[in-house]
């Protein structure tokens, strides 16, 4: 147990960043993991019916880039970074743990994680984790099963 | 009197001269943007690829096609059916656009100065009524001549990007199926387009969205005509004669000397000198004239007949000697036609002589295969004359 990274102190910092995201902030999303037992892979290693568990909502706090327009011979498209800093407590009390290719719903739009970022911790101890960071990237509708596509 | 320049007749040919405004048939035109309408129609209506949204449900999404490259505002507001609402594109989609325009060496033999003709069957002048059929009123059908188009060869780019490779399979499995045959709506143009390959690339960026991507390039054998050349319609309309009629004429008016001799006799008055003498094309060659134009029948009395041969006489009659100048182009069977009871007889079935001032016609009865006899009306026509 280290000097000044006690138990103690790391409680404190859990009780200070769940009051912050949820009492304060207050921005929630929704979280829809993949259940890859459902979820049929074809001998592209993709799947077109990917299948979700039912949304999850929680608080994050949020980081997010400017939505960029790339211009191509389809026209423009809109591309957007955003980084979504869960707290781990948070998660652990609704047993949920964000993994790759997971879609979180925020700002009436989808995003996918491409990186999870699983190291910040209070003191640098393993045990004394405060976050978990999933950088995602703005993914289309059409690739994901969560709405009805009308054409 | 000025002496004011009158155009030539045959400048303004009053036959050529067709009203056009009230036509109910456009002029053929064939433009790029028929060609791409053609080609873009034919994907978007027959080609129609699809992808299956979940497969084995059968609920199946129409992939739409967009025009490559588009303005910013139409791509983000026209086309906003293939975008969500944050501006994203939604996949699959189908970009096309044309690359190139090349001329097509094999069709060089056909150019713009030839036509080609097309009869309309009806028209407002040329009804379908009982009246003209019952009359053998011969109707005058509308021809358009169309000028030869250019043929040129195009190429179409095409993108396709999808989510999933399985989609892509299945746009590539229908452009496949549908290429190498002839693109383009129903009773409207149709070209011949033909696919050679497909590239696919799967691609998946860092922090970036995972993109199957197919190109082929769409080979096109077009034509193009415009409307008009060089202040010409391209497309000419005219009607076929309603009746001929066949005669022999001679317009003497017109004809005008080409020889230095008529040339100088011409230009005498204009110099002021005493006119002389003109020499006339009509007086000089008034033999020949004459020869051409002449043209009488006389009816033979019948004479005697016997099982090998019966003769016939025209009295009085005599038949012109041909002029020198055409001795060379001129044979017995022009110089004179024979008609029994009104049908025509070969110059073989018969011989002509001269008895003192008639004329004796003998019908070689082996000839004719039938024999004549006094009830036979015999008709002798050609260069005849009478004493």
């Amino acid at each position: 147990m280290g000097r000044f990274a006690t138990q103690r102190g790391f409680d404190f910092i859990n009780c200070i960043n769940k009051e912050l995201i949820n009492n304060v902030v207050e921005t929630s999303v929704i979280l829809y993991r993949i259940t890859p037992e459902n979820t049929v892979i074809n001998l592209y290693g993709e799947s077109i019916a990917k299948d979700y568990m039912v949304g999850t909502q929680v608080n994050v706090l949020i980081a997010s880039d400017d939505q960029q327009t790339e211009s191509s011979e389809f026209g423009t498209d809109a591309v957007r970074n955003v980084i979504f800093n869960f707290h781990r407590q948070t998660l652990k009390d609704v047993s949920l743990y964000p993994e790759y290719g997971d879609v979180i719903a925020f700002d009436d739009a989808y995003f996918e994680i491409h990186n999870i970022i699983d190291n910040s911790r209070f003191g640098g101890k393993v045990d004394f984790d405060v976050s978990i960071i999933c950088e995602t990237h703005m993914t289309r509708r059409s690739s994901l099963n969560i709405e009805q596509r009308i054409m | 009197m000025p002496n004011i320049p009158q155009p030539h007749p045959n400048d303004y040919n009053t036959a050529k001269q067709v009203r056009r405004d009230a036509d109910y048939i456009k002029n053929f035109i064939i433009k790029l943007h028929d060609v791409d309408f053609a080609i873009i129609e034919y994907m978007n209506d027959v080609i129609t690829p699809q992808v299956e949204q979940i497969p084995g449900q059968g609920n199946k999404i129409k992939v739409p096609i967009i025009y490559g490259s588009a303005e910013r505002w139409a791509s983000a507001r026209k086309f906003g059916f293939v975008r969500d609402q944050k501006g994203q594109i939604q996949l699959p989609l189908i970009m096309i656009r044309r690359n190139s325009v090349a001329k097509n060496d094999s069709m060089t033999t056909l150019n713009r100065f030839l036509q080609r003709s097309y009869a309309q069957s009806y028209s407002p002048k040329n009804k379908y009524d009982n009246f003209a059929i019952m009359n053998g009123v011969k109707p005058t059908t509308e021809v358009y001549n169309v000028v030869n188009p250019d043929h040129v060869n195009l190429t179409y780019e095409c993108m396709v990007w999808t989510s999933f490779t399985e989609h892509l399979n299945d746009i590539i499995e229908i452009f496949t199926f549908a290429e190498d045959s002839y693109w383009g709506q129903k009773n409207k143009f149709k070209f011949r387009a033909s696919i050679d390959s497909f590239d696919i690339s799967n691609e998946l960026t860092d922090g970036g969205e995972r993109i199957v991507r197919g190109s082929f390039n769409i080979n096109v054998n077009a034509f193009l005509l415009p409307e008009e050349f060089a202040n010409k319609v391209n497309t000419i309309k005219s009607y076929t004669p309603k009746r001929i009629l066949m005669m022999t004429e001679i317009d003497t008016s017109l004809v005008r000397p080409n020889s230095n001799m008529y040339r100088q006799n011409e230009r005498i008055p204009a110099l002021g000198r005493p006119s002389t003498p003109r020499v006339s094309m009509v007086t000089e060659y008034q033999a020949l004239f004459d020869y051409i134009t002449l043209s009488n029948s006389y009816d033979a009395t019948f004479v005697s007949t016997n099982s090998s041969q019966s003769v016939w006489r025209l009295s009085n009659i005599f038949r012109v000697a041909v002029p020198s100048d055409l001795a060379s182009i001129v044979s017995d069977s022009d110089r004179t036609q024979s008609f029994i009871n009104g049908v025509f007889t070969p110059i073989e079935n018969y011989t002509l002589s001269n008895d003192d001032n008639d004329l004796l016609i003998t019908f070689d009865h082996s000839a004719t295969i039938y024999e004549l006899d006094s009830t036979d009306d015999v008709v002798l026509r050609g260069k005849l004359q009478r004493r």
